[in-house]
């Protein structure tokens, strides 16, 4: 199932949160609406679900396959949808919340009480929590709430996903595992997925596609290698990662240059005319790479991350006079205006 | 009407909202102040401004305020020591205090008075003293603090459990005394359900009949409260002056109750701007 | 500890002073010649029509309370709309208007000489001092309990559940009563508590619509307000006592739910 998003706006009051929008989703596709929070990407997802109804407007259109939904109903347009805070139904047990979608439908099309037990208890095994089926929410951790709130969205055989933040209130490690186990889950069942997140590194692995979106407008959509290497603008650079800014004169002209920590080099000597002199004031060896941080002479900070094995190489100290400069030519300008 | 929302039955609960307030409450209530205007001015006005009438106001307000003054006293410690001491028996205490609630009017009538007779428990030993409390103004006041009380308790003790403990531990380690804490930190957070819940057991006590009636005597010009005189118009079909010192009453509910709405808004934002 | 048994001292006399005695004092009156004569005033033929008479009261303001408590709570707490304020501040006016004044506009509405008097006359329906008009008394003064307890209950708890059913393709009723009923239940409980109290309870109101026709409009306040000016103080305190029982009866019950409530959190 396809999605389209045609023209779309919504105001509350005076605030404009989203400013005609046009969005494609492809069959099968996992697709990420990454902003900061007020850019307009819940908002989206709610009018794709027809929890909000976008401003009146002639050109303006949500359609499926084909199929223009706009003025159909949340409750037929057959979306499954997951809350940031899951919005499990309190009083039943997990059993009962993943059945609910089966248990409301119309006498003549409802399955019968031996096909929704064999559909939920298959859903239960995707989930891996056959054992807990008569728990109430309160006694299930996070992360669990979060898989049985996909599995009730998932009963009801969506023609489309989405999920609101889904990995947002939970602890890192449970987002690391869930995270994967939703992108081999994806794999398995194919269905169209549109996720929120506010979380760029959440949106850059479990994504086939990512629609950066900041004041309610989008400013760039592609795949993550092509969002994080050759960002469309400034914003697009700033949010997707650590950037260090320097302000420099090229041919003549102010422009703003953003590198990537791991996009400038460390070396002792001069070796052109990019390198700029800084002093070494800090220096962790944590983590995958090593971060030094440096201050230049003009007393800007930089961030720079080099291999282990380089930094050993160096024999870095705090206090070392060094030369920072871009490696390759991976170096995203801007025009600066004065 | 436009509305925001995506959930269905608007238009049915909202229609039936509406329409039942109207029917039950707004349309009576706004024929009261409708006939009132249709007595001709001079009519009204001597009702209104007759000797036995003023004087019920007179003891209806000075009573009210003087019990809502006893309950703004007492009701903050009540609803502290309920709170912050712990002791055997909180818990019943605590219960009890919604008795005022619980108890038909009638019945609180009949027994505070039982109580606070020259020959009750208690007002035999006040008269002793040279105090009586039945059967005068004093009585009144016994009265609506009784069903007053509540009402400041029960608005102040939310106010006193989000109190956060540490803002005073913080405040005595920046070196304020017991004094201070109080005065600065604890007199601010707690006045605005204060005022509230003041406003409320004076409202409350501007209408009291039931409890009222019994304790007071009923005496004209001395201790008759405003409800009673209006009850005791209807009894004798005088409908005009019923209506218009009703009409007053009514006034004087809306005026309080409009402060109260303005209170609560006021603590409300006050709140908020705290903790943002 | 000297501070601890100050306030402990002074909020166990103020409580003591003005709530336990009057209490203690309304079984010690009862009593006073004996249980036979308690038990006599019980069974009196009019102290039962009263009781009928309060009982039937209370079973029709108490569903009118819970039905307009749930529709006002839908729209109030599920939707905005201009004006929202205004119609809670609306809900509210029965408990700030005094009783008595409740009552002289059911008189002025349905009096003889009152808006709707010719019409009553012509129908043959008697609403003041008559029935109707001390149950529509006992609803003015009641509904809104179970309103006030609902709105902020369900202004806290959300609408994402409803939501969530209504993705899953469920109807409005049937969001209605899966989802949301069973998160309100006890919320229109203690709505239904406090309601009861109140409508057994209601004096002021009443009183200015019943005529006081002994056996016919009593209802149990009234009655005792009537055995007490007939200084047959024993009888009026020893019906008294089962309205204290009610009172009692319900602070046990709402205290009860409270804890009840909070442990289940």
């Amino acid at each position: 199932m396809s999605i389209e998003v045609r023209n779309i706006s919504k105001s509350f009051g005076s605030f404009r949160a989203l400013d005609n929008v046009s969005l494609h989703v492809e069959q099968g596709e996992l697709v990420s609406l990454l902003g900061p929070s007020g850019s307009g990407k819940t908002t989206l997802l709610r009018i794709i679900a027809g929890l909000e109804t976008p401003d009146p407007s002639q050109a303006s259109a949500v359609i499926f396959d084909g199929e223009n939904l706009t003025t159909l109903s949340a409750k037929d347009r057959g979306v499954g949808f997951v809350f940031q805070h899951y919005a499990l139904f309190r009083h039943m047990s997990v059993f009962e919340n993943i059945a609910f979608g089966l248990r409301v439908r119309p006498k003549a099309t409802r399955p019968s009480d031996d096909v929704i037990k064999a559909k939920v208890m298959e859903l239960l095994r995707l989930i891996q929590l056959e054992n807990l089926a008569e728990r109430f929410p309160s006694q299930l951790s996070g992360g669990q709430r979060q898989r049985v709130a996909l599995a009730r969205a998932l009963a009801i055989e969506p023609r489309i996903l989405l999920l609101d933040e889904p990995f947002g209130a939970l602890d890192a490690k449970v987002r690391q595992g869930l995270r994967r186990w939703l992108r081999r889950l994806h794999s398995e069942i194919t269905v169209t997925t549109v996720l929120v997140t506010h979380d760029q590194d959440e949106a850059l692995e479990v994504s086939d596609r990512i629609v950066v979106m900041n004041h309610g407008k989008i400013e760039q959509m592609g795949t993550p290698e092509e969002v994080f290497h050759k960002p469309a603008n400034e914003f697009v650079m700033d949010f997707l990662g650590q950037v260090n800014l320097f302000h420099a004169r090229v041919e003549g002209q102010s422009r703003k240059l953003m590198v990537r920590p791991f996009d400038l080099d460390i070396v002792t000597t001069k070796s052109s005319d990019s390198a700029v002199p800084a002093k070494i004031t800090r220096i962790n060896a944590a983590g995958s790479a090593v971060k030094v941080e440096l201050t230049s002479e003009a007393g800007d900070a930089i961030l720079v991350e080099i291999p282990h094995d380089k930094h050993r190489g160096l024999n870095l100290k705090v206090g070392d006079a060094v030369f920072v400069s871009p490696r390759e030519s991976k170096v995203f300008f801007e025009d600066y205006a004065i | 009407m436009k509305r925001v929302g995506v959930l269905p039955g608007f238009g049915l609960t909202f229609g039936f909202t509406v329409l039942w307030l109207s029917a039950l409450v707004l349309i009576p209530l706004s024929l009261l102040f409708f006939r009132a205007a249709s007595l001709n001015l001079r009519e009204f006005l001597d009702v209104v401004l007759d000797p036995r009438a003023v004087a019920s106001y007179r003891v209806t307000l000075f009573c009210s305020l003087a019990a809502a003054i006893v309950n703004a006293i007492a009701g903050p410690i009540v609803a502290w020591t309920l709170i912050r001491v712990h002791f055997p028996g909180r818990k019943l205490l605590d219960a009890v205090v919604d008795l005022p609630f619980a108890l038909p009017t009638a019945v609180s009538g009949i027994a505070l008075t039982a109580v606070y007779a020259k020959n009750g428990i208690l007002g035999s030993k006040l008269a002793a003293i040279g105090i009586p409390v039945a059967f005068t103004p004093l009585g009144i006041i016994v009265a609506l603090t009784f069903i007053g009380l509540p009402f400041v308790v029960r608005t102040m003790q939310p106010a006193i459990e989000d109190l956060d403990p540490t803002v005073e531990e913080a405040a005595s380690i920046l070196g304020a005394s017991k004094w201070q804490i109080f005065r600065r930190i604890i007199v601010p957070a707690l006045l605005p359900s204060l005022l509230t819940g003041f406003a409320l057991a004076f409202a409350r006590a501007l209408g009291e009949y039931g409890s009222v009636i019994f304790i007071s005597g009923n005496m004209p010009l001395k201790t008759e409260v405003t409800a009673l005189l209006i009850v005791t118009k209807l009894e004798q079909f005088d409908y005009a002056g019923a209506t218009a010192i009703g009409a007053v009453q009514l006034a004087a509910s809306f005026v309080l109750l409009f402060a109260i709405n303005g209170l609560q808004w006021w603590s409300a934002r006050r709140t908020e701007g705290t903790n943002a | 500890m000297m501070k601890k048994a100050l306030l402990i001292g002074f909020t166990v006399l103020f409580l003591g002073v003005f709530l336990v005695i009057p209490l203690g004092a309304v079984l010690a009156e009862a009593f006073r010649k004996g249980a036979g004569a308690y038990f006599a005033a019980l069974q009196d033929r009019e102290a039962l029509s009263a009781i009928g008479l309060t009982l039937l009261c209370t079973a029709i303001a108490v569903p009118a309370s819970v039905i307009f408590g749930v529709a006002a709570a839908w729209a109030v707490a599920r939707f905005r709309f201009p004006g929202k304020s205004l119609l809670v501040t609306f809900i509210d006016l029965p408990f700030a208007v005094s009783p008595v004044v409740a009552g002289l506009v059911l008189v002025l509405l349905f009096g003889m000489q009152g808006a709707l008097g010719p019409l009553m006359i012509k129908s043959g329906i008697r609403v003041v001092f008559a029935i109707p008009g001390i149950i529509l008394a006992t609803i003015f003064v009641s509904f809104p309990f179970v309103a006030r307890e609902l709105i902020p209950l369900m202004q806290e708890q959300g609408d994402e559940e409803e939501q969530a059913a209504m993705l899953l393709g469920a109807s409005g009723w049937q969001i209605f009563w899966r989802v949301t009923v069973p998160k309100i239940r006890w919320g229109i409980l203690y709505g239904v508590i406090l309601c009861s109290a109140r409508a057994m309870g209601e004096f002021g109101a009443v009183s200015v619509v019943s005529g006081h026709i002994r056996g016919k409009t009593n209802t149990v306040p009234l009655h005792v307000e009537i055995l007490y000016n007939e200084y047959n103080f024993v009888a009026a305190f020893a019906v008294a006592s089962l309205l204290v029982l009610v009172a009692l009866g319900t602070l046990a019950a709402k205290s009860a739910l409270e804890w009840k409530v909070r442990n289940e959190h």
